[in-house]
């Protein structure tokens, strides 16, 4: 049963997943994931832990092969042309850091090497405006400063794609908020597609354009930031409602129960034959309630499934 | 953009240079200092068994350390999600260690080789005792080739273990497995390690190993990092390593656990007088060295790297004592240009085949530039080496570029002069007086007098001057050429004489000899004439003195060399056709009761890669056995074999041991590889019989006459 909400997403798209699925042993990492993030967009995957996320983003770099489905990004396959793919993008990982004895002006010597299009006036450039000191060392730096460095390196070969893989993990809110902030005025100022994976919603919420939520190895819900932070009305019915729950779960975006309830989240259309459904029920048994992102996600990512 | 150097440099090249200086340096300057530390310790032996001593463990941590730091700190993942292919990490991370090998290497052989000239000197003098077998130059190569299997170890448990110290814990203890199977061997069958086997075994191993480190390597996903699920992978690559270890030992003909078998690959062996040890000069075109070995094939003495029995015939075995006459045979001077400064006769000595005494042969001769020594013969009671010397002469004079000298001189105290003679001819036989004669005859030069010899009597150092019945002209002849002279000690009721064959240079003048009284005795001028044109190379009195053996070139005979056997006292040239030889190498011999004729021809084939010889035509090579002294002797006995034949020599009256060299299907000849077939034959039964390994009745045609195809010139 899908159960993803699309909403308001465009059709071209930088990043496109269809029906991926990769398994570590007993362990069940993506289970025909689709995700598509449109050109041009900050696209934030949020996720609790063990949701996929970084499983996701190692499949669409081709650094782990998926067991079935597709991906494209820039419209290569990152399975057959993973070399390719690295160098059109800008990968900033979750844990990788460079050798801890480098200094950074060797780090980014290597970049230089690494990347045809690699740019050292922009290297420079940002380097200062991070007040970054190429001489020092990986070892020297702050995980902050370290953070910024992996970003500038991520950057400077003027890539057309980001992935970033929890950017923000372990940094304090100061070294958090400045790089966040970083990544929206470069991704702005570049109109460069990201996509930033984090479970801190406070992350996302502040600098993506586009959201979607990863439970399970499948994304359950994507939608236009702005969209969402406007909230999402939860239908919340009593569950002695009986068989008119039917015709609610069939056309709702998203039916889950809990407890004794049946919770819905309307289709993105607010669809007649929901409607139609919900009128059906009398008014005791209905309550309607404003979601926050925050409640949207812990509804999603808590209740159970609607059979 | 990038520069115009940043698009040929692979980012991991600047990521291991940076990573390697980070150690090397430090690495470089302890292993300095504890290599000077060893030489002026221990000397030039401490530094060699310090470094490769422990060797495998160097190996073994190059290795691992390769990928170390990427797998403890998980640097891995990092290079993996960089845009370059994974392969070419492998392949830049193992040329940056062998660099790094090879630079620690020249660090340590630097050390070793500052102020020694003779670069192979230093592993030659390292193990002044030779008698264990394990200790010596294959120890040294060995360890080297060791090393890299070590490190082959080592990248390839790295290469499926998470953790690099699980890594160093396996690779070190598994890299001591095959070490410990061929210790155990060596000692328990007291063989010597071949290093062409171990060679082979090793680096054979070492690929496999490689490549599954390779394999590995591009297999592993360091962002799943589950390299213990390749385990299986892994054991199957061990077991090929295993398998490849030992198969390419068998591949290479080293049978019998890979070790050498002696007696068949000697290039030339030298019997004992008791026939019970053999002498062997082992070569390889480059390295020589000696063995005495048993007949059991067990190592007697090892005589030492870089140094050989002398390979003229007759010379290995000093008379009358166990000593085997070597002289050095070192890369240097085999590298050294005949002729040059400083002849390797200089550092001639005897090495005693029982206790491994070295006994220095001294000679008292002049170090001019370009000398070259010619050694001939041993006295009868091996107190005296007989030779000639050769000094070049002024440009323009004389008969040539070179003035013949003859030098006698003892073993213990060389007491040889300068004697303006161009030619000696020595006395062979054992029979007839102790320390045999020599005759040295005087080149007038054109002078006003007349010419004439001396004969030296190495019994009592007596002279006796002999007067030439020739006219001058004939003796002004080409002098250099002129080698067919003779002298046999004679001993009869009238006392001592002694008897000398005075040969003319060109067929038509004639072969005389004197008696011991200086008479004319015969003139074979007839006899030669029947041959037709030839040149005189040399000519022996045998046995007794009766017989005289002249071997003559041809000018209108096929054969390049041909022996003829005439009564010295008759004159008369016996009906015994003694062939030709193809090549130049060896002389027939005579039986102890020298009743017995032996000779050897070789046919085919190209050995010394002159001639109108086909190449490819498989060699065979004819004992023919005369017995042309006994009354009623029939045909001569021939036998012949696939291959040529080495240093054949009577253990008694009707049996020979010979080495008879097969050719290999790479080729034969000086450098090629052989086998040899150390073997004896009964005469005139003909049967022959394998000495080692198998001892036991063997036909010629069993002796691997399918290895003669490929048959080719050096």
């Amino acid at each position: 049963m899908s159960e993803s909400v699309s909403v308001g997403l465009d059709t071209s798209c930088d990043i496109t997943i269809e029906g991926m699925y990769r398994h570590f042993g007993r362990i069940k990492a993506l289970r025909g994931l689709d995700l598509q993030v449109r050109r041009g967009a900050i696209f934030g995957l949020i996720g609790n832990n063990g949701a996929g996320k970084t499983t996701a983003i190692h499949c669409m770099l081709g650094l782990i092969p998926p067991h079935d489905g597709s991906v494209r990004i820039l419209g290569l396959d990152p399975i057959k042309r993973r070399v390719d793919v690295l160098r059109q993008v800008g990968f900033f990982p979750e844990r990788d850091a460079p050798y801890e004895w480098m200094r950074l002006s060797t780090l980014f010597k290597v970049g230089e090497l690494a990347y045809k299009d690699w740019d050292p006036k922009l290297c420079d450039d940002l380097c200062g405006r991070f007040k970054i000191d190429p001489r020092k060392k990986v070892k020297e730096l702050s995980k902050g400063m370290v953070a910024k460095a992996k970003l500038v390196y991520a950057m400077s070969h003027r890539p057309a794609c980001m992935v970033m893989d929890e950017p923000t993990s372990g940094l304090d809110p100061g070294a958090r908020y400045e790089l966040l902030e970083m990544i929206r005025v470069l991704s702005e100022e570049r109109r460069v597609t990201t996509l930033l994976s984090s479970h801190n919603l406070g992350d996302i919420e502040g600098i993506a354009t586009d959201v979607g939520v990863l439970h399970e190895g499948q994304l359950i819900f994507d939608s236009k930031m702005d969209r969402a932070q406007k909230g999402f009305e939860l239908i919340d019915v009593n569950g002695e409602a009986g068989e008119a729950l039917d015709g609610l779960a069939a056309s709702a975006s998203v039916a889950r129960r809990n407890g004794d309830r049946a919770q819905y989240l309307p289709p993105k259309d607010d669809g007649e034959l929901f409607q139609q459904a919900l009128a059906k029920l009398p008014d005791s048994a209905v309550s309607r309630r404003q979601l926050s992102l925050f409640e949207l996600f812990h509804f999603l990512t808590t209740t159970d499934l609607m059979e | 953009m990038r520069s115009g150097l940043a698009r040929f440099i692979h980012p991991m090249v600047l990521i291991e240079y940076h990573q390697s200086k980070r150690h090397l340096l430090i690495a470089l300057a302890v292993l300095a200092l504890i290599a000077v530390a060893l030489r002026l310790w221990m000397g030039v032996f401490g530094v060699v068994v310090g470094i490769f001593i422990v060797i495998p463990n160097v190996g073994v941590g190059l290795g691992v350390g390769t990928f170390h730091e990427e797998i403890s700190k998980g640097q891995l993942r990092y290079l993996y999600g960089m845009p370059m292919r994974w392969s070419t990490v492998w392949w830049i991370k193992q040329a940056s260690a062998v660099l790094c090998l090879l630079l620690v290497a020249a660090m340590v052989s630097s050390i070793i080789l500052v102020g020694n000239n003779d670069w192979l000197a230093p592993f030659a003098q390292a193990f002044p005792d030779q008698t264990q077998a394990s200790v010596n130059w294959e120890f040294i190569t060995g360890s080297l080739i060791y090393s890299f299997l070590s490190y082959g170890l080592g990248i390839f448990t790295i290469s499926v273990c998470r953790s690099a110290k699980l890594a160093n814990l396996i690779a070190a203890g598994l890299i001591y497995l095959p070490l410990a199977v061929l210790a155990f061997i060596c000692l328990r069958f007291g063989l010597v390690p071949d290093i062409y086997a171990v060679a082979a075994m090793f680096a054979s191993g070492l690929t496999v190993l490689l490549v599954g480190s390779f394999v590995l390597f591009c297999r592993r996903n360091p962002l799943v990092d589950t390299p213990w699920r390749q385990r299986g992978i892994a054991a199957i690559f061990i077991v090929l390593a295993g398998l490849f270890f030992v198969g390419a030992g068998f591949a290479a003909d080293f049978m019998g656990a890979q070790f050498r078998q002696l007696h068949r690959q000697a290039n030339s062996f030298y019997p004992s007088p008791d026939g019970q040890s053999l002498a062997l000069d082992i070569s390889d075109g480059v390295l020589s060295y000696g063995l005495v070995i048993d007949l059991n094939g067990k190592v007697l003495t090892d005589l030492g790297r870089g140094i050989a029995p002398v390979r003229d015939v007759g010379l290995a075995w000093r008379p009358g004592t166990d000593q085997v006459l070597c002289e050095p045979r070192s890369l240097w001077d085999q590298l050294r240009p005949l002729g040059a400064f400083s002849p390797a006769y200089e550092r001639r000595v005897l090495i005693d085949s029982v206790t491994g005494e070295h006994s220095p042969v001294r000679v008292d001769l002049e170090n001019e530039f370009g000398r070259v020594l010619y050694l001939s013969h041993w006295s009868a009671d091996g107190r005296s080496l007989i030779g000639r010397d050769r000094v070049p002469g002024p440009e323009g004079e004389g008969y040539g570029s070179y003035i013949n000298q003859a030098v006698v001189f003892d073993v213990d105290q060389a007491r040889g002069r300068r004697i303006s003679l161009r030619e000696s001819v020595v006395d062979a036989s054992a029979e007839v007086g102790a320390g045999g004669v020599v005759l040295l005859k005087y080149d007038t030069y054109g002078g006003d007098d007349e010419p004439w010899a001396e004969v030296v009597d190495l019994d009592d150092d007596s002279r006796k001057r002999v007067t030439l019945p020739l006219d001058t002209e004939t003796w002004e002849l080409s002098p250099g050429y002129n080698k067919a002279l003779a002298v046999v000690k004679v001993i009869d009721d009238q006392g001592v004489g002694y008897r000398v064959l005075l040969f003319g240079f060109e067929g038509e003048e004639p072969m005389t000899v004197l008696d011991k009284d200086q008479l004319p005795r015969i003139s074979t001028q007839e006899a030669l004439r029947s041959r037709g044109g030839y040149n005189p190379v040399g000519a022996y009195f045998l046995g007794d003195g009766r017989w005289l053996l002249v071997t003559i070139t041809g000018e209108d005979s096929e054969a390049r060399v041909e022996h003829l056997l005439f009564d010295s006292e008759t004159g008369e040239r016996l009906d015994v056709d003694l062939g030709f030889m193809e090549t130049y190498g060896q002389q027939p011999i005579l039986s102890p009761d020298h009743q017995t004729w032996l000779y050897v021809n070789s046919f085919g084939g190209s050995y010394y890669g002159y001639g109108d010889d086909d190449p490819d035509e498989p060699v065979t090579t004819t004992i023919v056995a005369h017995a042309p002294f006994q009354s009623g002797a029939t045909e001569p006995f021939e036998q012949t074999f696939p291959g040529y034949i080495n240093g054949i020599h009577f253990l008694d009256n009707d049996t020979v041991v010979f080495v008879l060299m097969t050719p290999t299907d790479r080729g034969v000849g000086f450098t090629a590889p052989q086998k040899s077939n150390l073997l004896r034959m009964d005469i005139p039964s003909g049967e022959l019989y394998r000495l080692y390994p198998d001892p036991g009745s063997v036909e010629p045609d069993d002796l691997e006459p399918d290895l003669l195809a490929g048959v080719r010139t050096r």
